[in-house]
């Protein structure tokens, strides 16, 4: 099936603040290994938290198997295993990273499974940090993926989770980029993840402007459910004249749109696409 | 049944035996039309066009439209009739009046296509502001197509427009009409035949049905309106019905025969899919089934043994006509 590669994505090259929507323990470690090794192979730093009775083994051999010297890198500081009191110190991660860089590195990468923080934080404490954790993204030379176990999203859990990062979203079928003026979407979007299609679009047409750029030229299917969330998630934005463009659709994709009359709505524009 | 009285959509039947006979019904009704500033389309085979517009002394406003465009499916159809609505709506029209002939074809399987959509379109156009005649060839018709055309019409028109009291619920007429036997080449060896307990799945059972209508030499729009198909009726059983969710798929001479069966007992709606669900009304209703039709031939439920079956009939060779919704 159409699958996106790491690399074949848009905006693959940034990293920024990623949310993996994990739905086993071996599509975590996938997705936490290859983002791990892009930063070990650009010199940056690796800095790495678990809670109690963390598997960080696994990580090691999954590494290892993809050709990473584990104990090196951990000699050499560029891989590091925190434990969480230090990962989330009480005057914040800043710190952590200001430590990084003084020690060379060009970059820092961290990355937390959120069941494990949510073991020495409360879950607001937790949400003020990943609001944090977006700025240092943004405005310093970081990237962060915090791990969900995806069958634990739902509800408000998944809306505030996919708020923080709504151009970073790593689930098993669908994939967010940052865009300007919106989203660029890759993958696939069915029952089984219309959820989280649903409130990347709620987060989007949250950010104040009026005009919403989604760019579907890496989605390669869509069905009769995510339809429904582009008209629900987007409707109360474009009853108070918000627009949403819906650029380069490929084909097939568009036919499903368009047999659900998604070009007909008010606010709504189809642009662009190959024939 | 209680009588759409309240509705703006008026469909009609006209029987008729000769010229004259339909010139007599129908010049007046569009004439009536022309002169209240609405718009008034023919929408008849070619000889039946010119001589209705040659009635009408080939009034310029008349809008005269090939059938071509409009009858591939019944849900084809109603879509294409509901798109003809939206132009004319949009550009302005109080009241659009419509003579049409439906095309019955030649064979009992197309009449029984053609009825269905002349009881559903009694549903799916309700909400426009539309005068419908469908005009019926008397010395050409089937007894059948005919006896079903006086149920399926809430209005008769002859010398005006009346109610018919014979006129009986499409729910009715859908039901008489629902298919019960296995289709011919479900006899054979199913190319796929996977079970589903997760959406999880999805995305591998698309995958395999497109390489398997390929393999059958479906045409690339055919394998992906039948993936697109495929898929919302599996979501539906594993959403919906009891888990495993069974999908088979089987090669016929011309066609593909694919079946949906889980362990539950279904849903009992002859116009399920048929109702349309487009633009702003997926905010309340799941598009899924009308998205199933508009991709499929034939869409049949039905229960056996095993449990709620769904049967999808797809063509391997793109329509002649052009595909309900565009190709893209």
């Amino acid at each position: 099936m159409p699958r996106v590669g790491e690399d074949s994505s848009p905006g693959s090259e940034w990293d920024g603040h990623v949310l993996l929507l994990h739905a086993s323990e071996s599509e975590r470690l996938s997705s936490l290994t290859a983002w791990a090794r892009r930063g070990l192979d650009r010199g940056e730093k690796v800095i790495y938290t678990e809670g109690p009775g963390g598997q960080h083994q696994w990580l090691y051999r999954v590494l290892d198997v993809h050709g990473v010297d584990v104990a090196e890198a951990m000699r050499d500081g560029r891989l590091e295993i925190l434990p969480l009191a230090e990962f989330y110190p009480p005057d914040g991660q800043d710190r952590v990273i200001d430590r990084a860089l003084a020690e060379g590195f060009p970059a820092v990468r961290m990355s937390a499974e959120v069941t494990a923080a949510l073991t020495v934080l409360s879950p607001e404490q937790y949400l003020d940090i990943e609001r944090n954790t977006d700025r240092l993204c943004r405005t310093r030379p970081v990237s962060a993926m915090c791990q969900y176990a995806r069958p634990d999203s739902i509800g408000t859990r998944l809306r505030d989770s996919v708020t923080v990062h709504v151009t970073g979203v790593r689930e098993s079928q669908l994939r967010t980029h940052p865009l300007r003026d919106g989203v660029a979407l890759s993958g696939e979007v069915d029952l089984s993840n219309a959820d989280v299609f649903a409130e990347v679009l709620r987060a989007a047409v949250s950010t104040g402007s009026d005009v919403l750029c989604l760019d579907l030229a890496m989605l390669h299917f869509v069905d009769a459910a995510a339809c429904r969330q582009l008209v629900e998630a987007t409707g109360d934005f474009r009853d108070s004249g918000g627009r949403v463009l819906l650029v380069a659709a490929q084909p097939g994709v568009k036919r499903t749109m368009r047999l659900l009359g998604v070009h007909e709505l008010p606010g709504v524009t189809i642009v662009g696409g190959r024939p | 049944m209680t009588f759409p009285a309240d509705s703006p959509y008026r469909h009609h039947a006209l029987f008729y035996a000769s010229p004259q006979e339909l010139l007599t019904a129908a010049v007046p009704f569009l004439r009536t039309g022309l002169d209240a500033d609405e718009v008034a389309v023919l929408v008849c085979r070619d000889e039946v066009n010119e001589l209705l517009a040659g009635g009408l002394a080939a009034d310029p406003r008349l809008v005269i439209l090939s059938p071509g465009r409009f009858y591939t499916t019944a849900a084809g159809a109603v879509a294409g009739f509901r798109e003809l609505m939206r132009e004319h709506v949009a550009a302005g029209a109080r009241r659009v009046r419509i003579i049409c002939e439906v095309a019955f074809g030649a064979e009992p399987e197309e009449w029984a296509e053609w009825t269905r959509f002349e009881a559903v379109v009694n549903v799916a156009l309700a909400e426009y502001s539309l005068w419908n005649v469908c005009a019926y060839d008397t010395t050409l018709l089937p007894d059948q197509v005919l006896t079903d055309a006086s149920q399926n019409h809430p209005y008769l028109l002859d010398f005006e427009s009346r109610p018919n009291d014979r006129y009986a619920a499409p729910e009715q007429m859908l039901r008489d009409l629902a298919a019960h036997e296995p289709d011919p080449a479900q006899a054979g060896t199913p190319l796929l035949d996977v079970a589903l307990t997760s959406l999880s799945q999805l995305a591998v059972l698309r995958e395999q049905v497109r390489l398997t209508a390929a393999d059958a030499g479906a045409s690339d729009w055919r394998q992906n309106d039948l993936m697109i198909a495929v898929n919302e009726v599996a979501t539906n059983g594993l959403r919906h019905g009891r888990p495993p969710v069974r999908v088979r798929l089987w090669p016929g001479p011309d066609r593909l025969v694919c079946t949906v069966t889980d362990r539950g007992q279904g849903f009992d709606d002859p116009l399920a899919g048929y109702r349309p669900a487009t633009g702003e009304a997926l905010r309340r209703t799941s598009g899924g089934l009308w998205l199933t039709r508009q991709c499929c031939d034939r869409v049949d439920t039905m229960l056996t043994p095993e449990g709620f079956t769904v049967r999808l009939v797809q063509s391997l060779t793109d329509p002649d006509l052009p595909y309900p919704g565009g190709l893209v």
